[in-house]
C-alpha cells in the first residue's frame, strides 16, 4: 500500500465524518445560515494551503496545514488564532557552462535544502456587507510570528577541476510579520461551513537567528542564484480552504 | 487529470458511505440512549515533549503539536482522527567539519478511544489506532572533493549532504486523564506511543523498528 493508498483512506474518513456531521445538521440548518451565525460565538477547524510564492520555499509551490481557533462576539467580527505548519525539500543536480570562465569546460553542479517553518497567526475578520450574496465575504488582518529554519548544501565542480565550490547553511530564525486575507464562506450545514481564501504574509528582519542570518528567498539553484526581491525580508502568498466548526 | 478523478471518485466514496451508516448509526444510538447527541464532536490540540527515532533521540524534549479531531459514536467511546507535527533542528558546535541536521515528521492517526472506567478512574480514556508516519531528514556537511583517478576519470565534488525520507506504516496507543471535564471543554494529560515497522516507502537505512513517545496537555472542546 503505497501512502496516497493511506491518505486516500484518510480522505474517506475525514469526508464520511464531513457528511455525517452534514446529516446530522441538515434539519437545523433548515433556517438560514446567516439567521444562525448570529449566535454562534466559537468556530474552530484545520485548513490546507498551497503557496504561490514565498521565500521559504525558494518561490517554488508548497502546501502547508494549519489549524485555528476564533471567537466572534458579533457576526460582523472574529478573532482568530491560527497556527500553521509547512515543510519544503529541494533536492537537484546540474551540468551548466559558466560562459564568464569557459563555454566548454562544463560546471557540475548538486544542491539540496530542507525547509520548515511554523506560523502563528493573530487576525481578526470583519464581514462589512449585509446584502445577500456578499454577506459571507469577510477580509482579514492581523500580526504574524514566524519560526523559520532550513539547512542546505551546494556544490559545483568544473570537469578541469579549476573551480570547486561548495557551501554549507544553516539557519534558524524568529520574525514577526503580518498577514491579510480575503476569504469566502460557503456553508454546508449549520455547525459546518468551509472558507476559500487567498492570504498574504510578509516579515520584518529576523530579531532572534542561529546560524548565518541569511534570507530564505535566496535561490540556491543553478543559474538562478539571485533574489526576487518581492519581499524585503520574506513572506508568502498563498491560496487554500478551510474546514470550520460554529458551536 | 487522472488523480483529480480518483480523488473526486474517493471523495465521493466517502460522502456516499456516509448516509448508509448513519443509518445503521442511528440503530446503534437507538440501542445506546443516554449518547449525549448534543455533545457529539470534539475537537482538541495538544503540545507534547516527545522522544524517538525523529527526534535523533537526543533526550531534549522535542516539542510535538497535535490537532485532532473526535466524534462520539457511543457513551464511552470515540473515533479520533489526529495529526501531529515535531520539527527539530540541530546546529553542530562547528560546521566546518561535522555533521548538523533538519528532521520534520508527520504522524497521521485513526484511533479508538475507549473510557471504560467508573468512579475514581473514570476520567482515564485509552486508545489504540493505526497511524502512518511520513518522515523528512536531512543532515549537512562539508563536501569533499574527489580528485582524478585511474578507475575514476571524471572528478566529483559531492553535495556535503545526505537525507532520508521514509513512509511507514505505525501503531498508535494512547493513554489519558482527563483533569478537567466540563460541559463544553476537557482539558487532558496525554501520553501517547507511536510504533513503526518496516518502512514501504523511502530509504532502507534506518533500523526496522523505531517510534516516538511523548506526554503532553491536551484542549478539547465539545460540542
Amino acid at each position: 500500500m503505497r501512502p496516497t493508498s493511506f491518505f486516500h483512506l484518510f480522505l474517506v474518513l475525514v469526508c464520511y465524518c464531513t457528511a455525517d456531521i452534514y446529516g446530522q445538521t441538515t434539519d437545523s440548518a433548515q433556517s438560514p445560515n446567516t439567521n444562525t451565525k448570529n449566535t454562534l460565538s466559537q468556530s474552530a477547524g484545520w485548513g490546507i494551503a498551497a503557496s504561490i510564492i514565498g521565500d521559504a520555499s525558494q518561490y517554488q509551490n508548497s502546501l502547508s496545514l494549519s489549524t485555528f481557533y476564533a471567537i466572534r462576539p458579533i457576526r460582523e467580527l472574529e478573532l482568530s488564532a491560527t497556527l500553521s505548519f509547512s515543510q519544503f525539500s529541494l533536492v537537484g543536480g546540474q551540468r551548466f557552462y559558466n560562459l564568464n570562465i569557459s563555454s566548454t569546460i562544463p560546471t557540475i553542479t548538486e544542491y539540496s535544502s530542507l525547509t520548515s517553518t511554523l506560523v502563528g497567526d493573530i487576525s481578526c475578520t470583519v464581514a462589512p456587507f449585509t446584502e445577500s450574496g456578499w454577506q459571507n465575504l469577510r477580509f482579514q488582518g492581523g500580526v504574524s510570528i514566524r519560526r523559520a529554519g532550513r539547512i542546505s548544501s551546494y556544490s559545483g565542480i568544473s570537469l578541469d577541476t579549476t573551480r570547486l565550490f561548495s557551501r554549507e547553511v544553516y539557519t534558524k530564525q524568529l520574525a514577526f510579520g503580518g498577514n491579510a486575507a480575503i476569504e469566502y464562506l460557503v456553508p454546508i450545514g449549520s455547525i459546518l461551513d468551509m472558507a476559500v481564501r487567498i492570504q498574504g504574509h510578509i516579515y520584518a528582519a529576523p530579531f532572534w537567528v542561529e546560524g548565518e542570518n541569511v534570507l530564505l528567498e535566496y535561490v540556491t539553484v543553478p543559474d538562478k542564484n539571485f533574489r526576487y526581491g518581492l519581499f524585503p525580508f520574506g513572506g508568502a502568498i498563498s491560496v487554500g480552504a478551510v474546514l470550520r466548526f460554529n458551536f | 487529470m487522472q488523480r483529480i478523478i480518483v480523488l473526486l471518485f474517493i471523495i465521493s466514496i466517502g460522502f456516499s458511505f456516509a448516509p448508509v451508516v448513519a443509518q445503521t448509526s442511528s440503530i446503534f444510538s437507538a440501542l445506546t440512549e443516554n449518547v449525549d447527541s448534543v455533545k457529539k464532536h470534539r475537537i482538541g490540540w495538544g503540545i507534547s515533549v516527545s522522544e524517538g527515532m525523529v527526534t535523533y533521540s537526543n533526550d531534549e524534549g522535542e516539542v510535538l503539536f497535535s490537532m485532532l479531531y473526535a466524534q462520539r459514536i457511543s457513551p464511552t467511546t470515540e473515533i479520533e482522527l489526529a495529526l501531529h507535527y515535531t520539527s527539530i533542528q540541530k546546529r553542530s558546535p562547528d560546521l566546518s567539519s561535522t555533521v548538523s541536521g533538519m528532521s520534520l515528521a508527520w504522524h497521521f492517526d485513526v484511533t479508538f478511544m475507549f473510557q471504560p472506567f467508573s468512579q475514581f478512574f473514570q476520567p482515564l480514556r485509552l486508545g489504540v489506532g493505526p497511524s502512518l508516519l511520513l518522515w523528512d531528514t536531512m543532515g549537512i556537511f562539508p563536501a569533499r572533493y574527489t580528485p582524478r583517478t585511474i578507475t575514476s576519470p571524471i572528478p566529483t565534488l559531492p553535495n556535503g549532504s545526505g537525507g532520508i525520507n521514509i513512509a511507514a506504516f505505525a501503531m498508535n496507543t494512547k493513554a489519558e486523564w482527563l483533569a478537567v471535564q466540563q460541559p463544553t471543554f476537557d482539558i487532558g494529560i496525554r501520553a501517547q506511543v507511536h510504533l513503526f515497522a518496516n518502512p514501504f516507502d523511502g530509504a532502507s537505512l534506518i533500523p526496522l523498528v523505531g517510534g516516538l513517545g511523548s506526554g503532553g496537555v491536551f484542549l478539547y472542546l465539545r460540542f
